[in-house]
Formats: C-alpha cells, structure tokens, sequence
C-alpha cells in the first residue's frame, strides 16, 4: 500500500512541486480477507501497530515523508 | 510480459549540425562511472536524432557532420553492456529534419496547417517539420533499423513520433494510395482512418523487420500512447508491436500532472509491463539549463512506483558529450531510493473496485478528457482504487462501473452493460451517459426516461439521506447543465431546485448566477436497483470548479452502490494518494 503526499506551487503554466511535508499519525484501513501476520513499512523494516476488525487492516504510521510503502503480509488469501 | 529495469534514463541527443566537437568529450568509463553512482540500470541512447543525423558509421543514413567520435553509438552500448545496463537505441520517425530538407518527396503535406506539415508550420520557424512513414522515407527508417541490429546488439528499440502529429497526410503517395483503396481524402473521418491504418501498417513493417534479427529485443513505438473509449481506435489492436508501454508524461511539459495517473490507470488494464517517463528538466524536453526539484522527482518517480510501473528520467546529452554532474546527482538522490523499494513493487497487481469508462474519444492530438480528468481527481482523493477502461473491457472484475457525464453506449455496449448488472454488478452514471437520438440507451437500467435539457443552468441541489452525508444542508450551485428526466421505475434520492430565471441580456441578478427560487421535482439523483444516475456532469464540474460538495455526493453515492471499498475508513489529507497493490 504505497501512498504518496505533496503539495503544489505553480507557475503560469505548470505546477511545482518543491516541499516534502511530513505527515504525523496516519491512520488507514485497508480491506483485507485475511488477517497479515505481519504489518511493515518498508524498506525501513519498522513493524507498524496494527488492528484487524470486520476484514479490515487498520494500521497506524507514525510518520510519512513523502512517501510509504506499507506491506501487508498475508493479508490476501 | 518484459520485465523492464527500475532505473532508467532516456538520454535524448537531438543535436544541430551546427554545433562542432559533437561527443569530443564522451569518455566511456566517465559515461559509466556517472551511471553507475546514479543507481540507472538502463539508458536509451541514440542512434538518430531529430536533426536527422546518425551517430554511428551508417551507410543508411547521414552521420553528423560534427561527429567528432564516429561510433558514439556503439561505445555507449559497448560500456554500457559491460557495466551491466542496459542501452536501448532511440531512433526517430516522424521527425528527421535532413530527410525533411534532403527528400522533399518524403514530407508530410497536411491538408490545412500551412506550408509545413508538423509543430513548426513552416521552414521559416525553428522546429520540426513532418515526414510521412508511407513514403520511401518509411523504407528508410527501417534499412536503419536494421543496419542497428546488424551492427550492435540490441537490447531494444525505442522507436519515436510514430504518429502524423497535427493530422493526417495528403502527400502524393498517400493520395495515390487513397485513389487505389477508393478513400475519399475529403471525408475527414476517413482520411483519419488512412492515416491511422498507416502508421499501424508501418509499424507492423518495423516490428517484422526487427524480429527477423531479434526474437527478443525490445519494441517501443511512442507519441501515438492515447486513452480511447473505442478499444478500435487506440492503442489495444496494436499492442502485438509493442513489448511494453512506456508512458511519456513529464509534468512541466504539456502532460502536466493529471495525464500519468489517468494513463496508468488505463494502460494497467493492458497486458504489458508499464514505465513512467518523467525528466530530470523543470520544464520538458530540451530545457538544458533547467534542473528538476529533487520533491518533484521523486514525486513522479515514486507515484510510478505506487502504481507498479518502472521509472525513466529524462535528460539530453550535452554536444560534447559528455554526461552533467549535476543531473546524475540529482537522479542517483532518487534512483538510491527506487531501488531501495523496487523489490515491493516488482511483479505485482493493482487490486480495483471500480471501472472507469474513458469519455476520451479517438482524437488522437487530445490527451486528456475533462470529464476523466474530474474522474481522477474525485476518484483519487476520495482513495477509490479504480481502472480507466475502455468499452471493450471485461466488466465483471469490478464492482461498480461508472459512466462519467457523456458516455456513448451503443446497443452492443449497452447489452453488456446489462449483463453486468443482472450478474450483480453495480453502474454509477452522470449527465448525458447512455443518452443516444432516442433517449437513454440504457434507460431501463436507470429507470429513467429524457425529458430534455435540464431547464435552468446553473441551478441547486438540496440533499439529505445518504447520498447528503456530510454536506452542508445548503442548496449547492450546479453550473454546468444536466438533463431533466422523468421516473420510470426509480426513485429520486434529491431533485433539483430551480433559480428565479436562467441569467440572460435581457435579466440577470448580481455579479455571477440568479439565486434560487424553489424546490422542484425535477430528479437530480436517481436510484434503480443497482444503478444510480445524477442527473448532472459532476466529474466535468469537479475537474473545473472542485467544489468539495460534489467530490462528496460521488462519494455517498459510491458509498450506496460499493459496501466496502478497498481502503477504508482514514486520516489521510485529501491530496495523498494511495494504491493497493498484490504481490506473489
């Protein structure tokens, strides 16, 4: 589940993308017909604190900077 | 389906004969060197150019006339095979100034852009003129692209401007051609489709000729990649020549940033590994002194990533040749970071709720429609996972389908359309969709009958229920005009509410539109079944005015029709994007 976040500034004939901003506490849910047995942000390795609930993956990220892949594994059977 | 590099570069060389000590400067180890600590893994390198000179030892063609390495070509490719990446040959079609100025009997003549068929309009302008591929010229182009498989070997061939670029051709060997094949050069539609049959005719000629060397080589034909809502009219029937599809959208270009998120979305639909092709310029293609913000390289880099596709940079190869620090500093700042991830992306599947039919028509020189351009926008940020798809798609991988605002459907259309449903498939629709001579084609579906254009435009809307949650209980302006309709079978979800009078010279009030007067029972949204119809172009007056209100009554009535929906309930702004995608 890879998510991509910016923001624009622009010139008369293009837009601009120049700043990463970071953004905190993201929580997301994901429809999953498995429960993961593993919930990872990668390539960082770091295991992010997740719940699963109605066929729903919700994970929490702390962070993103820009950018985040987050990998299920198992998640689809 | 090829498995493409990650890491790609697509080092353009369109160099003038004017300029002396063309690659005095080109240093194998040095080209290598640089690549290598920018992580590429292959770079496209050229073995003719838009001035229309080689940069090899052809007996085909012209080399430059300032070449002061006679074999650049085949020292790239040399370094490059033995460093372990991969060096594609770039050649050019429609655009070869030399030819252009040596074979006057190979020019493109247009029947209206002026002197000069192509972006520059006349000789007396600096830019490319056209060439037309059904000339000698077409045989030109492929003795040299055999020469190449001949001399080098070929990883693959990223074959360019394969399009009448501005339209059609009317050169003497195209009109003796129409003459045999009795095509009428005066029936725009069918000189259109002479034109269109040619470029597929000269493709094919290329792609035989290659394979005749190269069973595997790779095989790219660019500028002609278009979304079309009829599957005949695009690129689906000509895919047997291509090996993969490389998405040419580089934002500070006329692409801009709508045009890959829509193209990929569609082009995921098509058997065929996918690249984005951004560049390193601030604005496009031979922007030499502009250099492009690293947050917006990895941007594009990244979005391509989330979406599967492997990444290419664009840049051009200064004359002397040798490659600019700074440029191979700023793509190994991001190119480190692709190949950190590429392994997460490698070999996997977008997972989709929604098909999305393009209201793009065949036009080839449009890239972008508006209605899907409002499409993309409420679809992505409300995180939807969807497909743009084309009339010929398969229908049952999705859960909805929407017809966004001005959708043909044709009776063979319109008879899958109903199978879909009747399988438990779901149709979101909008505006004139499905609306033919006669009324609604798929009326029955929508339980709709056409009463006419919408009275008043703009007008408002009230909502309550599902279809108003989270929506202000004001009533909302809609500008663009919808269609009135009738009930028949279905029930109304909110009806339109009506202005004093439509603003004309002879009344009007205040700076912009007539306030409302009243509620009327003219239906806005309608449901039946499965189906739910609003009345109005919503995805057309999102891509123009975004007014979050219509983002939202989308949304609700998604939300109707599609229980469950891949990314669920979050705290995401509205401009991150997120894809889901399955690996193994």
């Amino acid at each position: 589940m890879p998510t991509c976040c910016t923001t624009f500034t622009s010139g008369a004939a293009l837009d601009i993308v120049e700043d990463v901003l970071p953004l905190h506490d993201v929580t997301v849910a994901i429809r999953a017909a498995r429960e993961p047995h593993a919930v990872t942000l990668v390539p960082e390795g770091l295991t992010a604190p997740f719940s699963y609930a109605d066929g729903y993956v919700t994970v929490q990220i702390a962070r993103i900077d820009g950018y985040q892949i987050v990998e299920l594994a198992g998640a689809v059977g | 389906m090829s498995i493409l590099r990650f890491r790609q570069v697509h080092l353009d060389f369109h160099t003038s004969p004017h300029i002396p000590g063309i690659g005095a400067d080109f240093d194998a180890a040095a080209f290598v060197a640089m690549l290598t600590a920018a992580h590429v893994d292959s770079i496209t390198v050229f073995a003719k150019c838009h001035h229309g000179f080689s940069y090899y030892p052809t007996a085909v063609g012209t080399p430059h006339p300032q070449l002061a390495r006679p074999d650049l070509l085949g020292e790239m490719i040399a370094a490059c095979h033995a460093a372990g990446i991969r060096a594609p040959i770039y050649t050019t079609v429609t655009w070869d100034e030399h030819a252009w100025e040596t074979h006057p009997e190979w020019r493109q003549l247009a029947p209206d852009t002026g002197p000069a068929a192509g972006p520059s309009h006349t000789p007396l302008k600096p830019g490319w003129k056209n060439l037309c591929m059904n000339t000698g010229y077409g045989d030109y182009v492929i003795a040299q692209l055999v020469e190449c498989l001949d001399r080098y070997e070929v990883d693959g061939f990223f074959i360019d401007i394969v399009r009448y670029v501005g339209g059609p051709c009317i050169c003497s060997t195209c009109l003796a051609q129409m003459r045999s094949e009795r095509v009428d050069p005066l029936d725009a539609d069918a000189l259109f489709a002479f034109a269109l049959a040619s470029e597929r005719r000269f493709m094919d000629r290329c792609t035989a000729a290659i394979r005749a060397k190269s069973t595997d080589c790779g095989i790219f034909y660019n500028s002609r990649l278009r979304i079309a809502a009829d599957p005949q009219a695009g690129n689906r029937v000509e895919l047997d020549n291509f090996t993969h599809l490389e998405i040419e959208s580089l934002p500070g270009g006329f692409w801009g940033y709508d045009h890959f998120p829509l193209y990929v979305r569609y082009f995921q639909t098509f058997p065929r590994a996918l690249m984005t092709m951004t560049g390193r310029f601030h604005t496009t293609w031979g922007d030499f002194g502009g250099l492009r913000n690293r947050a917006a390289l990895e941007f594009e880099c990244f979005q391509g990533l989330a979406h599967g596709a492997v990444c290419s940079i664009g840049d051009q190869l200064p004359p002397r040749g040798a490659l600019e620090p700074e440029v191979y500093r700023r793509i190994g700042e991001v190119y480190a970071e692709i190949e950190r991830r590429e392994g997460y992306v490698a070999g996997s599947a977008p997972l989709v709720d929604l098909g999305v039919v393009s209201s793009k028509s065949g036009a080839r020189d449009e890239l972008t429609s508006v209605a899907d351009i409002g499409a993309l926008h409420i679809l992505e940020q409300l995180k939807h996972q969807f497909d743009v798809i084309d009339t010929g798609c398969d229908l049952s991988r999705y859960r909805v389908v929407i017809l966004p605002d001005a959708i043909a459907v044709d009776e063979a259309f319109a008879a899958r359309l109903r199978s879909y449903v009747a399988a438990g498939g779901a149709l979101l629709v909008t505006g004139r969709s499905g609306l033919g001579d006669a009324g609604f084609v798929i009326g029955d579906l929508l339980g709709i009958t056409y009463v006419g254009d919408a009275p008043f435009a703009p007008d408002y809307v009230r909502l309550d229920g599902a279809l108003g949650a989270g929506i202000e209980p004001l009533a909302h302006v809609v500008e663009q005009r919808g269609v009135a309709v009738a009930l028949d079978g279905g029930v109304a979800l909110a009806s339109a509410s009506h202005p004093y009078f439509n603003r004309t010279w002879a009344h009007f009030c205040s700076h912009q539109y007539t306030p409302m007067e009243s509620e009327s029972d003219e239906p806005f949204a309608v449901r039946h079944g499965a189906c739910i119809y609003i009345s109005k172009p919503l995805f057309g007056e999102y891509a123009a005015s975004a007014r979050r209100v219509h983002r939202q009554i989308i949304g609700n009535a998604l939300a109707l029709l599609l229980e469950r929906p891949l990314v669920g309930a979050h705290t995401l702004p509205t401009t991150a994007i997120v894809t889901v995608r399955q690996q193994g």
